[in-house]
């Protein structure tokens, strides 16, 4: 493989990571609060709101349940308002988050309900504000799950950049298909397919591995 | 120290149940550092009860005071405060796996913002005082359950409470670690001062540590006193009940398999009698035996004290016509014997 190619698979590589750090920080950033928010909105609960967190359950739903491919053409122009452009790595980073918000919030909102109720009555008995209880213990009692998820998330945001390349995203994807398919180059299409496995790879092992160090349930050897 | 005004407590029905009523008019008055026990069956509405007083509860009707300060109509924030100043310890310990002994022990002081450099001697201080300074930097997970438990107390102790709730806190340890515990609440009860109301199903923790006891059924309060009253003559049959878990209470297996509930076609009958104060020291069965010319039998026997007053338990048995004719109970009456008939034998 010529040093040109392996240059432009670097670079694809960049873009790619660019790409799912930038929509799994935002993601995160919009998907977090929004998932502690639902798991703490419903009746009785912390932060009582239960209409606003069926709408906001229906939203959610909703956008899980569109087809990625489907999302990145159906919000062109709000991306085009956006990044003032719908083709590019920066422009595809918009659908990408869309997308990656509502997968972690509900990942979010399934690690907090897992926490035991009795860490709950417990913190309000010593006088805790709903704010300090989500800060101070729903939280870190769910990181382990919330760290698995986040890992589940940065790697389906790998295979959902891969998939942006396809509508002009730049990145691995849309190298794979602009050389590997459209000017067949086998070894192209093989070299993204391998980069991409060893990246969720790592992903996926990191990711465990944070996950065991936060985990306090596990005796520790 | 805390003030149960009538109160009553009912879960409104749901789509899926009924409506439940925990609570019915109950009044109850926790004296400043006494050791007050609520004892009753599962739904008899202990935890209900206990979780009115910090407020975790909100009454249906009436009110609870703590130091004079009416609970119910507390602001929120006036209700965390006013939580600083109740601690409540748990059945299943409440910890945080996330933390350390350490740091479980410093959350409540976080949440009330104190600083750290005040948190870190107080901390240590409790741990020391419910003797886990070793385990210290121990996440729960590495302690056993009295640990834990400790744990548990040692955070509730941490914001300095007037007042100390314990909701089942023996009922997941084994009889030893539940004796160490026990031990360990009724310390913290002497040295600090803290007044404990305690709800657990077994009389033998009320016992153990508590002054006053409280007997609940249904929703309400049915009988109230002195442990020791309650024990020695306990006046209804949940109260009864209770007792029969005590050591030397029970009708020995082999009697009690052939015993039944009417004197036809047997000789001689059961009772069980109860001796207290100064006349646990007197001869009576010997009296009993040579005044009324009966035949009395010993089965089972047991001395005990509560809070240093001595008690004791016998089961005897006596020919059924001694009780046909109640001259026996008069008997024991006239020298304050407790009794209570548990049925017959052939
Ligand atoms: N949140 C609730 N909603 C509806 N009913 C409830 C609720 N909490 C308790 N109850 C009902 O109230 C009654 C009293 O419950 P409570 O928990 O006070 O009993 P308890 O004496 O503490 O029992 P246990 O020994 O099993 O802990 C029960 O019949 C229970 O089913
Ligand atoms: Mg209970």
């Amino acid at each position: 493989m010529s040093p040109e190619l392996l240059r432009l698979i670097l670079a694809a590589t960049l873009d790619t990571l660019y790409m799912v750090a930038v929509s799994g920080l935002i993601g995160t950033l919009v998907g977090g609060p929004l998932g502690v928010f639902l798991a703490t909105s419903g009746r009785g609960e912390l932060f009582a709101a239960p209409t606003t967190n069926r709408v906001l359950g229906v939203v959610v739903n909703a956008t899980r349940s569109t087809p990625f491919i489907i999302l990145v053409v159906a919000i062109i122009p709000f991306t085009r308002l956006i990044a003032g452009t719908s083709i590019g790595t920066t422009a595809a980073i918009v659908p990408l988050t869309i997308a990656a918000a509502p997968f972690i919030a509900r990942i979010v909102e399934a690690a907090i309900r897992e926490v035991d109720q009795g860490l709950i009555e417990a913190s309000q008995a010593m006088g805790a504000t709903p704010f300090q209880i989500v800060r101070k213990v729903l939280v870190p009692e769910a990181l382990p799950g919330i760290t698995l998820g986040l890992t589940l998330t940065v790697v389906s945001l790998l295979a959902n950049s891969a998939m942006v390349g396809a509508v002009g995203g730049g990145g691995l994807g849309d190298l794979g298909i602009r050389y590997g398919y459209q000017r067949f180059m086998p070894e192209v299409m093989a070299m993204v397919v391998l980069v991409l496995v060893v990246l969720v790879q790592g992903v996926q092992s990191l990711g465990e591995t944070l996950a065991k160090r936060v985990n306090r349930r596990l005796r520790r050897p | 120290m805390i003030r149960v005004e009538s109160l009553s407590r009912i879960y409104p029905a749901t789509a899926k149940s009924v409506a439940v009523t925990a609570l019915k008019d109950v009044d109850i008055a926790v004296r400043r550092g006494e050791i007050y026990g609520v004892i009753g069956r599962s739904g008899a509405g202990k935890s209900t009860l206990l979780r009115a007083v910090n407020g975790l509860e909100r009454p249906t009707s009436g009110r609870v005071l703590v130091d004079g300060v009416d609970i119910g109509a507390l602001t929120d924030s006036d209700l965390r405060a006013e939580r600083r100043k109740i601690g409540m310890i748990f059945q299943h310990f409440n910890l945080l796996s996330s933390r350390t002994a350490y740091d479980n022990v410093a959350l409540p002081l976080e949440f009330a913002g104190v600083d750290r450099a005040v948190i870190r001697p107080r901390v240590e201080a409790l741990l020391d005082l419910v003797g886990l300074s070793d385990k210290r930097d121990r996440y729960p997970v590495e302690l056993s359950g009295g640990q834990k438990q400790r744990v548990g107390i040692a955070r509730a102790l941490a914001t300095e409470p007037k007042v100390l709730l314990s909701d089942e806190a023996t009922s997941a340890l084994d009889p030893e670690t539940t004796r160490s515990i026990l031990a360990l609440l009724a310390e913290i009860n002497r040295t600090l001062g803290v007044t404990i109301m305690l709800i657990t199903h077994e009389m033998a923790v009320v016992k153990d540590v508590a002054t006053r006891v409280g007997v609940m059924e249904d929703g309400l309060l049915i009988e109230e006193g002195d442990v020791y009253d309650v024990v020695t003559r306990p006046r209804t049959d949940t109260a009864r009940s209770f007792l029969g878990t005590l050591a030397g209470r029970e009708i020995p297996p082999g009697l009690a398999a052939r015993l039944r509930p009417s004197p036809e076609g047997t000789t001689t009958a059961l009772i069980r009698l109860g001796f207290t104060g100064s006349r646990s020291t007197e001869p009576v069965i010997s009296r009993l035996s040579r005044e009324l010319g009966l035949d009395v039998a010993v089965l089972q026997g047991q001395v005990d004290e509560i809070g240093g007053r001595p008690f004791g338990t016998l089961i005897v048995s006596l020919p059924n016509a001694a009780l046909a004719d109640g001259s026996a109970e008069r008997f024991l009456a006239h020298y304050d014997v407790a009794t209570e008939r548990l049925g017959h034998v052939a």
